[in-house]
């Protein structure tokens, strides 16, 4: 008998999701290219475990509880969407909306001058298609069941892009919702980003629910590139809800020459796992890559970040700042590699991280292979207590505990706030914060 | 306005303050010296309610409270403040923010509406001037990379800010140069009036020759062992400490 049990929850780890699958007769239509691509995803699927805690990438990201539990992957109709209440205070922009991954025209800004659309249609459009296929392609490709299991359910996914040597000059803001019902919904969506040569976008993207009900699994993917000269500067802001699961998975291809500014933000969450990839393509080109997170109650974030430098004369740095309170765990791993050829390569990497009372934990793991000899590279990682000095001093200005707290815990992130170049996004990501921090 | 009695405090096991009594009046100034280690900026923090320091017997009133009772919070937001004998500095942690919070904290624990920024940002240049700081100190972060003078005179801007009732400065003249040591008398001076009343911790009677102290008090090995007027600085500076810890040991001996 026992051995029966077992068995049968070995096969059913990924037979679940292979049967969600099947339930979903919408997925077997739309274009043939884009239903074989999420036949391959699924058949990988099948065959890749979700990652645990023995794989050392996913040390801290064990997420075999969360995913056992019974999650829908049924379709749900979206209650009404006020927009306005989503959006970022003062946010001078434009706005696109994404219902649980499916991109959503008519709740959407139209938008002069950049190409907007859901991967359905354009799979066949001459400029874009094969962009969104190659990319679509490597899905079933890759060795992570997230992933896999991401391109699977895909539909009518994000797409945007720009002219050659064109500029919005206002942002854009992705307001990606996820519909709650009473069922615990697992939710997979997917961003395409593309940047020609001399392009320059800025995106924001946030993430929220509609209605009430369940938790949701989000499984999120972005999948960029930004050729030569090009200019992006991405930032993701994640406040999901306490009992909420995200997963996200982001990957750039760097051109050279090519210029990417990305920060991401973590609030919410009940266990959170980010993965960022960037891979450089050529040779002179910047990366930066700036990560806040603040962790308490019983939340784990967790952020892996992987920059590969395989040209010369690349530059890249790292700053990923974090807070832990309470039963919280937060880790941070920041794989930077320097390839033989990546000579004249600056890569500077710094993670901090402010841990508060004593049963919080945070885990800092820089991760430095360097192959060429004549580079500059420094990483640091520190893992720090509040000190009770300051805490003392501005008390005995009238000022009171919590308060203080907040002020010192501000302070400690700023060096991040301060690279979010909107003005807007920063005051609603200090808004957040202030919020957090004022939890009980 | 404040009363000690027979205050006792220890840090881990370690006694430092060993009965000290003081009383003081409104529009008193009172100015404590004694020898390096005696227990001054132990008692300035005891008053102030640092943690550390754990209070083993006595008691100390503030205008008709008990203040050992109150945090530390509550004790600045009743009058009380400490010029910190070596101030923090906290990066992130702009020098206007802080003043502002500190300044809105203290009014509306006081019942007063919360000044807005541009109300807090005239006043706290009004007192810059007094001070003779720069506007420049207001955008960076608290104290940090402050020079020794600049942060003394930081504390002396937020003495004139907080207005309190009773302002402990310790140490604040030590490591100034003149025009600085002139700009805290001045601050101090410019504040003194019948109803607020400072205790000065200070090694140098020069800084008595500005602020004129109503008392002098020694400090040694946790105890007040003399008091007098402004004549007993001046003896300390010709004389020094060893006589009166001379006198010490003849008492205890
Ligand atoms: N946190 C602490 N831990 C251990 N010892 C302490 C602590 N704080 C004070 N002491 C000790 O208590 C004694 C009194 O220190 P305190 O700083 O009050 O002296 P002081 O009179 O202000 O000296 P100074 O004139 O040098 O400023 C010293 O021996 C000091 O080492
Ligand atoms: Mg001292």
């Amino acid at each position: 008998m026992d051995t029966l049990t077992v068995t049968t929850a070995a096969v059913t780890d990924n037979q679940r999701w292979v049967d969600g699958f099947a339930e979903r007769p919408d997925l077997q239509q739309g274009p043939s290219q884009l239903v074989s691509f999420r036949q391959n995803a699924i058949d990988k699927l099948a065959q890749t475990s979700f990652p645990t805690r023995r794989d050392e990438d996913w040390r801290y990201s064990d997420f075999t509880r969360a995913l056992n539990e019974n999650w829908s992957l049924q379709k749900t109709d979206a209650p009404q969407v006020v927009r306005t209440t989503f959006e970022i205070p003062d946010f001078t922009g434009f706005v696109l909306v994404t219902i649980d991954g499916e991109f959503q025209p008519e709740l959407s800004d139209t938008i002069p001058g950049l190409v907007v659309g859901n991967t359905e249609e354009l799979l066949d459009d001459a400029t874009h298609g094969a962009w969104i296929a190659e990319r679509l392609t490597s899905f079933a490709a890759d060795d992570n069941a997230f992933t896999n299991l991401n391109a699977a359910f895909a539909k009518t996914s994000l797409f945007l892009t720009i002219g050659k040597n064109e500029k919005l000059g206002k942002p854009v803001h992705i307001i990606h919702f996820a519909t709650r019902n009473a069922d615990k919904r697992f939710v997979n969506s997917q961003v395409f980003v593309r940047l020609p040569q001399g392009a320059e976008l800025t995106v924001d993207e946030t993430f929220e629910t509609l209605g009430e009900g369940a938790p949701i699994f989000r499984n999120h993917v972005i999948r960029g590139s930004v050729d030569a000269q090009g200019r992006l500067e991405y930032r993701s802001i994640q406040n999901e809800g306490r009992e909420d699961y995200h997963v996200s998975n982001a990957n750039f291809d760097q051109a050279g020459g090519g210029y990417i500014d990305h920060t991401r933000v973590d609030l919410g969450g009940a266990q959170v796992r980010n993965n960022l990839d960037i891979n450089h393509k050529g040779a002179g080109l910047e990366t930066h890559m700036a990560g806040l997170f603040f962790a308490r109650g019983r939340q784990r974030i967790d952020n892996q970040t992987f920059l590969d430098h395989a040209f010369p004369h690349g530059e890249s740095n790292e700053i990923y700042k974090g807070i832990v309170m309470d039963s919280a765990v937060t880790s941070f791993n920041g794989k930077v590699m320097v390839r033989p050829d990546a000579q004249k390569t600056n890569a500077y990497q710094q993670n901090d991280n402010l841990v508060i009372g004593t049963k919080a934990e945070a885990n800092a793991k820089p991760q430095l292979e360097i192959f060429a000899d004549d580079v500059k590279c420094s990483h640091g990682a520190t893992i720090g207590q509040m000190d009770e000095a300051p805490l003392f001093y501005l008390m005995a200005r009238g000022i009171d505990r919590g308060t203080a707290l907040g002020m010192l815990q501000r302070g400690f992130l700023l060096e991040v706030l301060d690279r979010i170049n909107s003005e807007a996004v920063r005051a609603y990501v200090e808004h957040l914060l202030m919020a957090k921090f004022n939890e009980a | 306005m404040l009363s000690i009695k027979n205050l006792h405090a220890q840090v881990e096991e370690t006694p430092i303050l060993q009965g000290i009594n003081l009383d003081i009046k409104p529009g008193e100034v009172h100015a404590i010296m004694g020898p390096n280690g005696s227990g001054k900026s132990t008692l300035a923090s005891v008053l102030a309610g640092r943690e550390e320091y754990e209070v083993t017997e006595g008691s100390v009133n503030f205008l008709g409270e008990d203040l050992l009772d109150l945090d530390v919070e509550e004790r600045a937001q009743n009058g009380l403040f400490l010029a910190f004998q070596y101030p923090i500095e906290i990066p992130g942690v702009t020098n206007a923010t802080f003043l502002r919070s500190s300044i809105n904290a203290i009014r509306t624990a006081n019942g007063q509406d919360e000044l807005n920024g541009a109300q807090a940002l005239k006043l706290i240049r009004e007192k810059m001037a007094a001070v003779e700081m720069d506007a420049s100190f207001l955008k960076r972060s608290l104290n940090e990379g402050f020079s020794g003078g600049e942060k003394k005179r930081n504390e002396m801007l937020q003495m004139m800010l907080l207005e309190p009732k009773l302002a402990i400065l310790d140490e604040t003249d030590s490591g100034l140069d003149i025009d600085a040591l002139q700009v805290v008398a001045k601050a101090v001076n410019s504040m003194r009036n019948t109803d607020r009343s400072f205790l000065v911790v200070t090694h140098y009677q020069r800084l008595l020759d500005h602020i004129v102290p109503d008392f002098v008090h020694v400090l040694y090995n946790g105890r007040i062992v003399r008091s007098g007027d402004k004549s007993l600085a001046l003896e300390l500076e010709k004389r020094g400490y060893d006589w009166i810890k001379e006198e010490v040991a003849a008492q205890t001996a």
